[in-house]
């Protein structure tokens, strides 16, 4: 067990933890719209960190590439998708939540 | 460390089970997306904690594939919802008129996480042509 894949393997819970957050916000959260805060966010983080610990064990340059670029492309799609699904709850006149 | 990624894999496709809660729960169409939205993420980090197994390397290009894919499900999603017809309180966007095409063409079987993303992008995408081509369905 070297240093590097004490890091690598750090990186890799701290990345299920994030991802352990998104679900719960997903349960938890009042509305459409801090449930997609929640999830996009934390999800997104978490899969950079999953991303980055295995980059850090990938066998050659290539590989940690393609991760990142996966890991890029994850994250231009989820900000997309995220902006149509609170765009169509909205039009579709879901309230968003407010303090009693 | 093969362990350790193995554990997380697991760990990961525990929560997606979890929030399958939400989709239960509803209360609007919207909520349930959230969990596609949930699977494409979690399903691309299971593909790559895989792919880093010895001879297992193709994963990854799965994992590219599913990014992209899961981007399609919600697209295709807010077309539907754009065209007046959502389903607002109803089961799934997989309305009376589609007579589950599902399984057909689930040809990313990888992982039981990948064959559901499959099979809603599958319902999703097809709700949604059928959506886009007769925007004033009979009622």
């Amino acid at each position: 067990m070297t240093a590097l894949e004490l890091v690598a393997g750090a990186l890799l819970c701290a990345g299920a933890a994030f991802f352990l957050a998104g679900t719960v916000g997903l349960l938890r959260f009042p509305d459409v719209y801090t449930r997609l805060h929640a999830l996009t966010k934390a999800d997104n983080l978490g899969l950079g960190l999953i991303v980055a610990g295995l980059a850090l064990d990938a066998g050659s340059v290539a590989e940690a590439l393609q991760l990142g670029i996966i890991w890029s492309l994850v994250m231009v799609s989820s900000s997309l998708s995220c902006q149509l699904v609170a765009r169509a709850a909205r039009r579709a006149g879901v309230a968003p939540w407010r303090r009693r | 460390m093969a362990e350790l990624r193995a554990a997380v894999a697991l760990f990961l496709v525990l929560t997606v089970l979890v929030g399958m809660i939400r989709v239960a729960r509803g209360p609007s169409f919207a909520d349930r997306m959230l969990v596609a939205l949930l699977m494409g993420t979690t399903g691309v980090a299971v593909l790559v904690l895989l792919a880093a197994s010895p001879g297992a390397g193709a994963l990854r290009d799965v994992a590219l594939v599913l990014s992209l894919l899961a981007s399609v499900t919600v697209v295709a999603f807010a077309r539907l919802a754009a065209s007046g017809r959502e389903p607002a309180a109803g089961p799934a966007p997989g309305h009376p008129d589609a007579p589950a095409p599902a399984p057909a063409a689930a040809t990313v079987t990888v992982t039981a996480t990948v064959t559901a993303t499959a099979a809603a992008t599958d319902a999703t995408a097809a709700a949604g042509a059928d959506a886009a081509a007769a925007p004033e369905p009979p009622p």
